[in-house]
């Protein structure tokens, strides 16, 4: 396992399970061992504990009653593996090891069957594709119901005026949001939702307001006309109204690409409990990126993970768009290893608004793409704005206020840098200084 | 972009049956469609124009970059110490983290860059850390902590002293200024 003590701490679900891993990290073990595939060791506490870490996907079982995951004894087993690879002995893993290991191919092998079944129905045209075509059209007709509904609000709402919205409580949104939800446009009901906070935010809400409500209206009059639209960006429009394939249709027809993935990064957002969570990856060989999306609820653990600085080997399936980006793990092979020393990336900032419009000019609806900027110097400018600074001088600003570790990091010399572009702001992601990797924002 | 905004405002009803264009070429496309209200062909021509303008987008204009921090002196401390000191700068129950960081003086070393902003920040709330926390910070952390006025306790230290350096400077700088 090639993993620094840094990257651990960022497999713990909370900043509670890592200081206690790190305390348990130096002493109480006994049992210590490591084969080709797992790590264990016997955690003696207050009470006695079975540890284990599958060395794959660095999936932790504990025999603790712990919920959260991993929890402390995981941690604290891997810290010191990280710290001391010494300290684990090659051994012939204990029974509770091997039954796990083994417990754990024999799933993977059902579900790998079981997808394996489903892309051969698909592809054969024989029993679920009627089924879901009828669906779809059932979905297609709530659909389009709900944005015609929405047409004749968006009429109403621009024939009145905006200066109306003024006196409008939110759930004037909240009501048109809940809407969309019922005619299964989850991604418009998004869009409106994020409007009640932009009215009034800023002086100058109205023209941000409007771009918004316009974005919306270009989506619906698209959606009118997806038949004369190229069939992968059909694939986005419905993706950004929320119509989106599921994970087991695109492992039956997405573009698969199999490479060494370095993890650039993490992002996570919250909304209404609903954690999401971005995972950046670039191919090393391919060169190409990919974004990881999951999903959990409240303190859930995400599914799998992902380290950033560390490369994973392994099959990814695309989901189809005309600038595709979100992908998921077919399969993966190996251990994670080490980001190299240097990886290429663009020369300039303007080089990165230039990537940007030619993505936007492929699909309109992408909202960030990922990139590695050589040589940027990050800036605390005046009125306290903060700054990155490319090899020419030029700059664009980073979002939010709080770069103060970014810039410890650098120390006001030039680095490369890993951020999110949106548009608008940079959103920092990861720095590589004197050839190391240093992650940056929280990704749990 | 303003004339878009200001008919949106008001609202289409209000300005009957002006044409209300944008000014980007994209205001040509919106312009080809028909049977659309007014209301609607306003949102588009927003949307569009937003899209034209995203995509064309420059970046800020040259600024100078400021001096980076000057090198440090002393060399970093082990990974090892840096995860102790992580820890205690985290949570320090004990009580030990002035002595931690007292023997890391004494032996000539360093934080390292990534426990400056932690340092930094625990010094603004114990007072009793800084002249232990003033040697270890190193120039890496003096010239971060010249840039945050959160931060002054560290950079007052030096200026108590005056506008010249006291003859045993080094001492101070190495061991603290701690009787």
């Amino acid at each position: 396992m090639e993993l620094t003590p840094e990257q651990v701490l960022a497999l713990a679900p909370d900043t509670g399970v890592a200081t206690s891993g790190k305390k348990l990290a130096i002493t109480g073990w006994h049992g210590l061992g490591r084969d080709a595939v797992a790590l264990w060791g016997e955690y003696q506490g207050s009470a006695h504990y079975q540890v284990r870490a599958a060395l794959g996907d660095l999936t932790v079982k504990c025999s603790c009653p712990s919920r959260k995951f991993p929890c402390k004894h995981g941690i604290g087993l891997l810290l010191l593996v990280a710290t001391d690879p010494d300290a684990l002995p090659t051994a012939e893993a204990p029974e509770w090891v091997s039954d796990w290991i083994q417990r754990r191919a024999s799933t993977a092998e059902q579900r790998e069957t079981k997808e394996r079944a489903k892309s051969t129905a698909a592809t054969d045209g024989t029993t679920p594709v009627k089924r879901a075509s009828k669906s779809a059209d059932r979905r297609l007709a709530r659909v389009q119901g709900g944005l015609d509904a929405l047409d004749l609000w968006l009429d109403d709402l621009l024939r009145g005026g905006l200066a109306q919205v003024a006196t409008q409580p939110a759930t004037f949104w909240e009501r048109q949001a809940a809407r969309l939800v019922d005619a299964q446009a989850p991604g418009l009901a998004g869009r409106l939702r994020r409007m009640a906070a932009l009215s009034h935010a800023s002086r100058d809400w109205p023209a941000l307001l409007l771009v918004e409500l316009g974005r919306v209206a270009l989506l619906t009059h698209s959606f009118r006309r997806i038949d004369e639209l190229d069939p992968a960006l059909r694939e986005d429009l419905r993706g950004a109204i929320g119509w989106t394939l599921t994970q087991d249709e695109v492992l039956a027809r997405g573009e698969v690409v199999g490479d060494r993935w370095l993890v650039l990064g993490q992002r996570a957002t919250v909304e209404d409990r609903l954690r999401t969570q971005r995972t950046w990856l670039l191919g090393a060989t391919s060169g190409r990126y990919a974004m990881i999306l999951q999903f959990a609820h409240g303190d859930q653990p995400f599914e799998a993970q992902y380290i950033p600085g560390t490369g994973i080997g392994g099959d990814l399936v695309f989901w189809p768009s005309a600038w595709p980006l979100r992908a998921a793990v077919r399969e993966r092979h190996g251990e994670p290893t080490q980001f190299p020393a240097a990886i290429v990336g663009l020369p300039s900032l303007a080089a990165l608004l230039e990537a940007f419009a030619t993505a936007i000019g492929h699909q309109p609806w992408l909202p960030r793409l990922p990139a590695i900027i050589s040589a940027v110097t990050i800036i605390h400018g005046d009125g306290g704005h903060w700054l990155a600074r490319d090899e020419q001088g030029a700059t664009l600003p980073l979002l939010g206020d709080e770069h103060w570790h970014t810039l410890a990091l650098s120390g006001g010399a030039p680095v490369d840098l890993i951020a999110e572009w949106d548009g608008a702001t940079l959103l920092p992601l990861g720095l590589l200084v004197g050839g190391s990797y240093h992650r940056l924002g929280e990704g749990r | 972009m303003d004339r878009l905004v200001d008919a949106a405002l008001a609202g289409t009803a209000s300005i009957g049956n002006r044409q209300i264009a944008g000014n980007t070429p994209t205001a040509a496309l919106v312009a080809q469609l028909s049977d659309l209200s007014p209301a609607l062909r306003l949102l588009l021509a927003a949307g569009t124009q937003a899209l034209y303008t995203q995509a064309g987008r420059a970046v800020g204009p040259p600024v100078a970059a400021p001096a980076p921090a000057p090198p440090d002196r002393l060399p970093v401390c082990s990974t090892g110490a840096a995860r102790l000191l992580d820890q205690l700068l985290d949570q320090d129950s004990a009580g030990i983290l002035p002595e931690a960081l007292g023997r890391l003086a004494r032996v000539g070393q360093r934080l390292p860059p990534p426990l400056l902003v932690a340092a930094l920040t625990a010094g603004k709330r114990r007072a009793d850390l800084r002249p232990a926390l003033l040697p270890v910070l190193d120039a890496r952390g003096h010239w971060l902590a010249s840039r945050n006025p959160d931060w002054a306790w560290a950079t007052s230290a030096v200026a108590t002293i005056g506008g010249e350096l006291p003859p045993d400077a080094e001492a101070i700088w190495q061991e603290g200024n701690a009787p």
